[in-house]
């Protein structure tokens, strides 16, 4: 009873304020539909496709299509605008019916030819449409729904270091914009970085010592799905660094010797080991251990110590 | 002198105990019977509130409690409320949520529309984060700009226990108003505090090629540290945004204003040095003077910077099958934080503050056909530029030798052409021809460093994909 009213006064509402002779049409027409799919009303009684005053409200047939036919024979004629089952439209088909109003929405604006309707995936490929809330517009819930294609990414926010995706602090468009983006990987702003710095505008910049890398992307080092590192680093320190830098070399032994043993022993014309714990800052315990190169190049995002006296901070010590 | 407890791999022994049964969970929903058809108001409303007992110590949910507000406590309450209330004959809405309000992890939101007309929002939201490293040191005045160090006479893992932790509290307003059934006006702000302290240290060596005066009586002030001492956190990011949306049938355009403004207290960190350390070994040598006084410098903090963005897209149907869209933006970067009121000296003679300043520019136009149901054509170009003008000068000094800062720029052009065909049984057929070159710009004599990797140049890629 509760759906039909609604239902009426929703066309009420779209004859009235639009005045149009097929909104009626379309509001009568759907009436017939409860008649056997009162539930399927129900189910969607409070979300924001039931709501009579808005006059873009939609009624069974604006999705669905015209079902006269299938209403005299159910069994044999199906509506035409089906988005489950054996004889679902397409993905472009299922995204042209909900494009027919929402492509006004803004967020849709860069949709065509983005990669979520390259890959095949329509609007209800991920939003539910006979439901009170949809469960994409939940933070906790969102990520479940874009884990049912994006399996390797459901793995890594569980990873050691990550960000609070699980506890429901952040979710999946906080950094992408699913429905069509200017970055790369439809990050929500046009560059990564750009929108890393919604939440580490401290990273910004620029810097009186910039590190290159990290103005350019923020993930050549870090891997904000999440990482068995800390930091949400792609590799572990020095490794990582050593991906573009040298290592350092102290005492002729290189910060990658030191096997076996921390300290390596005195090698063929030496009396003493080359590198002792007092040897020097460069010797493996410091590369190895604890922030491994961040030990002593702490800055690593970029240092704004403009002191032009020895040392010198442009290797991002201080 | 410090020692990183590192909490390996994820022990799970917790026993969360939630006893919201004790409390049971409320709910109730308007309904005066037989006034059903006559009020268009509908009121929902659930409350939830109950305790949770947490079992083992907070090192053994170290991990698990990163995030999640039950780090350090055995026992929390819990309080989650929903609550909304709707008017069908005029369409308004009025939500309000609120979750995790027992814990440090609390949020609020509340939600006012009339769908089709207007809505405004505010939400508040704090998020805790303990580092799941125990770092044991002897370090005082953590998350103070002064933290000092104490030699530790009992040697490694003699010092305090210290979890580092950073909290953040925003709070988010916006709202959004239809002037015409095809023109929208938005606007959000938000601001956010953020603060606490996190893992972060300094070391050097003396002598080393950077700080070769700092030998003062060789043999006696040579050596290296390396010493943990917490950043403090305090930092306020408040970002605002305000956007005017037209759409019409074939044309939809949005043009836009993103304001992004960070600040930190704390310009600089004064690290307190002790006069005898503990080598790897757990032997205690004296700081040698060279040394000391470069620990003892001061350490820049992440300075203010402020950023400006202006953009418009649009998108646009040329036909049914045929649709192309495109953004256009500009954007300024700004970070001019006095370099002396930061707490930092030793700028070149007559600088003040950096005066950095970056610019960017977009613009991407995409070209999108499906002449046939299954068929999907994509033709797209990407050109942005980002223009780093910041002024260069004598920051830097190596011995005799004077170097300048590095700017870094990068302007990048990038294409591609992509057809996807979609063929029976869920099956998908893709081939793209891309394209993307990077320019860099070229480094002068200037602005080069000694020692270090510069990015290359000029990087052009081609590439194919079925």
């Amino acid at each position: 009873m509760r759906s039909k009213i609604v239902l009426a006064l929703l066309g009420a509402c779209l004859a009235g304020l639009l005045g149009t002779a097929r909104a009626a049409a379309d509001a009568e027409a759907s009436e017939k539909c409860l008649a056997c799919h009162e539930d399927q009303a129900n189910s969607m009684r409070r979300s924001v496709h039931s709501v009579a005053a808005d006059a873009r409200t939609p009624t069974c047939v604006s999705c669905h299509g015209p079902a006269d036919k299938h209403a005299e024979d159910p069994s044999e004629t199906k509506p035409p605008n089906l988005f489950r089952g054996e004889k679902a439209l397409g993905a472009e088909e299922t995204s042209a019916v909900c494009l027919t109003c929402h492509v006004k929405n803004k967020q849709m604006l860069l949709w065509a030819g983005s990669t979520h309707p390259q890959s095949g995936v329509s609007c209800t490929g991920c939003h539910k449409l006979h439901v009170e809330k949809d469960r994409v517009f939940a933070k906790t819930s969102q990520p479940t729904v874009c884990y049912a294609c994006h399996k390797e990414q459901r793995v890594m926010v569980d990873r050691p270091s990550r960000h609070p995706i699980r506890e429901g602090k952040m979710t999946c468009s906080d950094c992408h914009a699913v429905h069509g983006s200017a970055g790369p990987k439809l990050a929500r702003r046009d560059s990564t970085n750009a929108t890393c710095y919604l939440c580490h505008a401290e990273k910004r910049g620029p810097f009186v010592h910039n590190h290159e890398p990290v103005a350019e992307n923020c993930a050549s080092c870090h891997n904000p799905h999440g990482s068995n590192i800390p930091a949400m680093l792609n590799a572990r320190d020095p490794v990582l660094c050593n991906q573009c830098h040298t290592p350092h070399v102290a005492g002729g032994v290189g910060a990658v010797g030191g096997q076996p043993g921390v300290f390596p022993p005195a090698a063929g014309s030496q009396t003493v080991p080359a590198v002792t714990p007092l040897s020097g800052g460069k010797n493996v315990v410091n590369i190895w251990q604890g922030r491994s190169c961040l030990n002593c190049h702490t800055a690593i995002h970029g240092s704004n110590n403009p002191a032009a006296t020895n040392p010198t901070p442009h290797y991002l010590f201080r | 002198m410090t020692q990183l407890d590192r909490v390996q791999g994820l022990r799970r022994s917790v026993l969360a105990l939630a006893v919201c049964a004790a409390f049971g969970t409320v709910q109730a929903q308007e309904k005066k019977e037989g006034a059903e058809e006559k009020s268009s108001v509908e009121t929902q409303a659930s409350v939830e509130v109950g305790a949770a007992g947490v079992s083992g110590s907070s090192s053994d949910r170290a991990f698990w409690g990163e995030y999640n507000g039950m780090r350090d406590q055995n026992a929390y309450g819990l309080f989650n409320l929903d609550y909304s209330r709707r008017d069908s004959a005029t369409g308004t809405w009025l939500e309000i949520i609120g979750t995790n309000l027992g814990l440090q992890t609390r949020e609020l939101g509340l939600l006012w529309k009339q769908q089709g007309n207007w809505n405004l929002w505010a939400n508040y939201g704090e998020l805790l984060r303990v580092n799941p490293y125990t770092v044991n040191t002897g370090v005082t005045g953590i998350g103070s700009a002064s933290p000092t160090a104490t030699y530790l006479s009992g040697g490694a893992g003699s010092g305090a226990d210290q979890d580092l932790s950073t909290k953040r509290r925003g709070l988010g307003l916006g709202g959004s108003k239809w002037l015409t059934p095809e023109l929208e006006f938005e606007a959000k702000f938000s601001s956010e505090n953020k603060s606490g302290s996190q893992l972060f240290g300094i070391g050097n060596n003396c002598p080393s090629v950077v700080a070769p005066g700092c030998s003062f009586t060789p043999g006696v002030t040579t050596g290296s540290a390396v010493l943990f001492y917490p950043q403090p956190i305090d930092y306020n990011h408040s970002q605002v945004e305000a956007r005017l949306n037209y759409a019409g049938q074939a044309l939809q355009l949005t043009g836009g204003y993103y304001g992004s403004f960070f600040s930190n207290q704390n310009g600089a960190m004064y690290p307190g040095v002790p006069g005898t350390l503990n080598n790897p070994v757990n032997t205690p040598l004296p700081l040698g003077p060279g040394l000391g006084a470069i620990l003892s410098n001061a350490v820049a903090l992440p300075p203010d910077n402020q950023y400006n963005n202006f953009d418009l897209a649009g998108s646009y149907a040329f036909a049914s099958w045929l649709r192309a869209n495109f953004k256009l933006a500009y954007s300024q970067g700004k970070q001019n934080q006095d370099f002396a009121g930061a707490g930092l000296a030793g700028a070149p003679a007559g600088i003040g503050n950096l005066n950095g300043e970056v610019t960017g520019k977009l613009a991407q136009v995409r070209l999108a056909a499906n002449p046939i149901a299954k068929l999907s054509l994509v033709a797209e170009y990407r050109y942005s530029d980002n223009e780093d003008k910041t002024p260069v000068a004598d920051y830097n000094v190596v011995g005799a030798t004077k170097f300048t800062n590095q700017t870094v720029s990068r302007e990048v052009n990038a294409g591609k052409l992509e057809a996807t065909y979609r063929f029976p049984w869920a099956v998908q057929g893709m081939a793209g021809l891309g394209y993307t070159s990077i320019d860099r710009g070229a480094y002068t004599p200037t602005a080069s460093y000694v020692g270090t990797s510069a990015l290359r140049q000029t990087t052009d890629e081609t590439t194919w994909w079925v």
